[in-house]
């Protein structure tokens, strides 16, 4: 999923120049003290913006999107090849299970001598030393996850300091917040198990 | 495994990550069925529908593109595909999506993460229904 900016739809927004410039056209010179008040309240709106909000709209948050995008490749990388190691176990599984098969035939035809015993000894131990060595690449695999852990930790720091602005700002705006959800609605948007899944379907004929 | 299924039977899944294909081609092969064809989201299934005999399709429900719900509404639109079984499988089963799911005809309902096992109890939900 990539974040395209230019497939943004961008409003124009009045700037706090254009209701100056608005105002001024309309009072004119018949109000200069209302109109001088008002253009001052709309100035010290203005600088009373936290110089941190245009770091945060400039900076971090297109980098917390790059960080989050490169958390997802990251683990869906790793994920394959988790997959393909697996699958070459599969593959290691196979051949030691055909090479018992043939040490178990010779053996029940009595045929087995000594040195195709211990031919089969050193095969056998050749493929699970490969098996170690997938075992361990997979391991080494989920080393992703401390990076994409540490990447998604700065996104959370930078949520939450948007949040703090923005409930700051809509106070500072006198914008209402809404009402809580009440429980019936938290409950309503509550993932369910399967158990219940199922309970449900079954309530609705499924 | 499932002896009430055709083995040979043709599966779409649906999904826009490719580890998740992955995941229910291995689960399906599990089971025996191995005669699989990913999609990566609904726009692209419903091409493939269209070109193909679907005897099943499982797909997930957060796609872009085609939510899941709107795949299923879709298939269940349309004349030639209205009678293929839909297990929709999601991470976030809301009483609320199950639902509208229910609704707009989903076969079966499976909540990810989910087992072999799971995803057997569901096919045999699906397909002994549609036998009896």
């Amino acid at each position: 999923m990539s974040h395209n900016p230019s497939s943004q739809n961008h409003t124009r927004i009045c700037t706090v120049d254009d209701i100056s410039q608005a105002l001024r056209d309309l009072l004119g010179a018949e109000s200069p003290h209302k109109l001088k008040m008002l253009q001052e309240t709309l100035h010290g709106i203005r600088s009373g913006f936290d110089p941190a909000s245009v770091t945060m709209s400039s900076t971090n948050i297109p980098d917390a999107i790059l960080k989050l995008s490169s958390v997802l490749s990251d683990s869906n990388e790793a994920s394959h090849k988790v997959f393909n190691l697996v699958e070459s176990q599969h593959k290691i599984v196979k051949q030691g299970e055909k090479q018992l098969a043939e040490l178990e035939q010779l053996a029940q035809s009595g045929k087995l001598e000594p040195a195709a015993a211990l031919s089969f000894v050193a095969k056998y131990r050749a493929l699970n030393h490969a098996m170690q060595a997938v075992a361990h690449d997979i391991v080494i695999s989920q080393e992703f996850q401390d990076l994409c852990g540490q990447k998604v930790k700065k996104v959370m720091r930078l949520v939450c300091d948007v949040e703090v602005y923005l409930k700051a700002l809509l106070e500072q705006l006198n914008v209402g917040l809404p009402n809580p959800k009440s429980a019936a609605e938290l409950e309503a948007e509550q993932s369910v198990d399967q158990e219940s899944t199922d309970a449900l379907l079954k309530e609705l004929g499924l | 495994m499932l002896p009430s299924i055709d083995p040979n039977m043709k599966i779409l899944v649906v999904d826009d990550f490719a580890t998740m294909r992955q995941i229910v081609k291995k689960s399906l092969g599990a089971l025996g069925l191995h005669n699989i064809t990913e999609a990566v989201d609904g726009v692209d299934a419903l091409a493939k529908l269209e070109k193909g005999d679907f005897n099943f399709i499982i797909s997930d429900w957060n796609m872009p593109n085609m939510m899941g719900i709107d795949f299923l509404k879709a298939v269940r639109a349309s004349d030639k595909l209205k009678g293929i079984p839909f297990l929709m499988v999601t991470a976030e089963a809301k009483r609320e999506n199950v639902i509208e799911a229910a609704k707009a005809g989903v076969s079966q309902y499976i909540v990810k993460p989910f087992t072999v096992e799971s995803l057997e109890e569901k096919l045999k939900a699906i397909f002994n229904k549609k036998s009896a």
